[in-house]
């Protein structure tokens, strides 16, 4: 199985993109994972930037919706339009119909539209008006929302949650990184230098390669594991959902891919466990009231599952 | 967690006092004096055993590595307050430890004490956990945590004192409780008012017009498509504004701390389920704060619970701040505001003064006193806080 077009798009990304390379792997794991991402951010970090990188990478096509409270179901996945002239309805399509969305500031709009996004998501399809769409493949989602203001916003509900393969925080650039970008940007935007180095095709087929990745019995049932404890935890409302299993698999394959290995072991799924799994755990109102935060629990939860392969 | 600061100290034993050691030697010189080879033998034997327990105590004192930390710092009461003991014994001598830690509560002067003994092999590592369980709110703290090591006889032991700097929030249990209902407000005007802006003003879809609704409701666009005549239909935009506002002038006495802290209890449980209905909220309360300055924290509509929570823990029976003095410092900010008093009763000197201060703002009040026999006046809304509390 050869991966090295993932190290080729996280390499051709990092041209534009300045540090950051955990979560740029991060990213092209999702992608070929055939996940989505939502990234939770102070505005500035380079989130749009990052997903037109990987727009242009992969040589799709990119469309960025900026979520405002007014925005309706119909502003994304597309209407039919009346042509007076032809005396017939027309599907206008929305911008939904591409291979890299960037849903930006997504909890500003109302959780109605918000959910508009749900089909399109999980079974890569629209439908309007009863008749059903299917969108380009690869169809990836880049969501960006911001953690700091909450006022006028909406957040996500927990379906809508479940449906993003990974949630990643960016953060702030170190001072290194600051100059870098700095020196970088100080003549021109290497954004519009960036070419494709590959194809959505490639992506696709990639997609498919990487299911071939091995899960063995052990690490499946240390995957289980993980996840039931998420279930019988205390301090946890609402634990992994099986849906959130079979993600963190899927991520978990797709490093290994990255990384150039046919198999998948105990330490993918201790690096892809707080981003696949963290925004999909709901915590009891007294644990949130002590500041417990969900990612030390993640942490703590792996600790207490016995690893593959480790003595007792 | 928090790392602990070591203060190594050191203890003698009955068996290893002076007074019995200079005994031994005088037994010694006096069966030397007299050729007595088996009182000779006898006391050189126990003459070593003391230099060599002594001599073992001090050298696995030095290789023991120990750390104390609190598991969790805040927690509920009826919950349990963790300490995590962990360490290693780096030396290949076995030694033996006993591990004493005290619980004190910061306000109330009481303590619980707890205490492990442990047999500890050459380089074995130890983690144990010290389980406290904590049935009041308040601020707690660690003192007098002491490791003891000492020889396997136990002749020579060492002390280790801990100093866990960490204090312990206990936070009040939550209690059910018979919600009273609040008048919620919306964004643009009061309920009833008409406003030039139509509140609410977010549009979530379209439904079959129904003749009641008003004519600017309908949906000219979505009515020419359908064929039929259609309306909008509007997100809720109606929000809740509630102020908890704690008056603990009278509790002081002995027989009123019941009271007390089943007010403090209603209140945590009050704004948790504010909170949960999505309303703005906050706190304000005339107690003395352990470790705070003041408990003022103005209605907000993403409320930081943690801190009011730990406010409610930090409460101490003695007042603080007048109330009149902290609702004047933010009274701009409780514009369409639901007061809850809490008190002991409506005249207490404050709780008058503050009842005055929000009548002239025209507030809406709910006077929750802690003693029945409370009467109700004309144009005050009084329920007891027994009737509100359904523990």
């Amino acid at each position: 199985m050869d991966f090295s077009t993932c190290t080729r798009i996280m390499d051709n990304i990092s041209r534009v993109i300045v540090g950051k390379q955990q979560t740029i792997k991060q990213i092209v794991v999702a992608l070929l994972a055939d996940g989505h991402v939502l990234l939770e951010d102070v505005p500035g970090v380079g989130k749009t930037m990052l997903a037109h990188a990987l727009a242009l990478s992969i040589g799709g096509t990119y469309q960025r919706i900026q979520f405002t409270p007014d925005l309706l179901p119909s502003d994304i996945t597309g209407f039919n339009i009346y042509l007076q002239n032809e005396g017939q309805f027309r599907f206008q399509q929305g911008p939904v119909m591409t291979n890299i969305l960037l849903a930006d500031e997504i909890n500003r709009t109302v959780p109605r539209t918000q959910s508009s996004l749900l089909e399109s998501m999980e079974e890569r399809q629209v439908t309007v008006d009863r008749v059903t769409y299917k969108l380009p493949q690869p169809f990836f989602v880049i969501a960006t929302q911001n953690p700091v203001e909450l006022e006028g916003t909406f957040p996500l509900p927990e379906a809508q949650l479940d449906r993003f393969l990974m949630k990643i925080e960016l953060g702030y650039p170190t001072l290194q990184e600051e100059v870098a970008i700095l020196e970088r940007f100080e003549a021109q935007n290497p954004l519009e230098q960036l070419s494709a180095i590959t194809s959505p095709a490639e992506v696709h087929d990639l997609q498919q390669l990487r299911k071939k990745v091995i899960v063995s019995q052990a690490i499946k049932e240390y995957l289980a594991e993980i996840v039931q404890a998420t279930r019988n935890h205390t301090q946890i409302r609402f634990g992994a959902s099986p849906r959130a299993s079979m993600a963190l698999m899927r991520a978990c394959q797709a490093l290994a891919a990255v990384e150039g290995r046919s198999y998948v072991i105990p330490d993918d799924i201790q690096e892809l466990l707080i981003p696949v799994l963290g925004h999909r755990i709901v915590l009891h109102d007294q644990a949130k009231i002590k500041g417990i935060q969900i990612n030390d629990l993640l942490s703590e939860l792996a600790g207490t599952v016995k690893v593959p392969g480790m003595p007792g | 967690m928090s790392e602990a600061t070591l203060v190594q100290q050191h203890s003698t034993s009955l068996f290893a006092s002076r007074l019995l050691l200079v005994f031994t030697l005088f037994f010694l010189l006096l069966a030397l004096v007299c050729r007595s080879a088996e009182l000779t033998l006898f006391c050189a034997l126990g003459l070593l055993l003391f230099v060599s327990a002594s001599l073992w105590s001090k050298r696995v004192s030095r290789k023991l590595d120990i750390c104390c930390s609190v598991a969790s710092s805040r927690v509920f009461a009826g919950e349990k307050i963790e300490l995590v003991v962990s360490g290693r014994n780096s030396g290949l001598l076995p030694l033996w430890l006993k591990v004493d830690s005290r619980l004190n509560a910061l306000h109330q002067g009481s303590s619980e004490q707890d205490s492990q003994q442990f047999w500890l092999s050459g380089l074995q590592e130890l983690s144990t956990r010290c389980h406290f369980p904590v049935l009041r709110r308040g601020v707690y703290s660690f003192s007098d945590t002491s490791l003891l090591t000492a020889d396997p006889f136990g002749f020579y032991p060492h002390i280790k004192k801990q100093v866990i700097s960490d204090e312990i929030i206990v936070f009040p249990s939550l209690v059910p409780l018979a919600v009273p209902a609040i008048s919620e407000r919306l964004f643009f005007g009061r309920p009833g008012w008409r406003s030039p802006v139509e509140d609410p003003i977010y549009v979530s879809g379209s439904r079959e017009y129904r003749g009641e609704s008003p004519a600017r409701r309908i949906n000219w666009k979505v009515s020419a498509r359908l064929n039929r005549l259609s309306e909008k239909v509007c997100e809720p935009a109606s929000m809740g504004k509630v102020l908890v506002v704690i008056d603990v002038e009278g509790f002081a006495s002995e027989e009123m701390n019941a009271s007390f802290e089943r007010m403090l209890g209603l209140s945590a449980s009050l704004i948790h389920h504010f909170s949960q209905q999505g309303h703005q909220l906050g706190l304000i309360s005339n107690g003395r704060m352990i470790g705070a300055p003041e408990a003022l924290v103005p209605p907000d509509s993403h409320p930081d619970l943690t801190n009011m929570f730990e406010l409610l823990a930090r409460h101490t029976v003695e007042t603080g701040p007048t109330l009149e003095a902290l609702l004047g410092r933010c009274i701009h900010q409780l514009s369409g505001a639901q007061i809850l008093l809490l008190c002991l009763s409506q005249h207490q000197p404050q709780t008058g003064a503050a009842l005055k201060l929000l009548k002239t703002r025209r507030m809406s009040i709910t006077l929750v006193p802690a003693l029945t026999n409370t009467e109700t006046g004309n144009d005050l809304r009084v329920i007891p806080l027994e009737n509100l509390c359904l523990e």
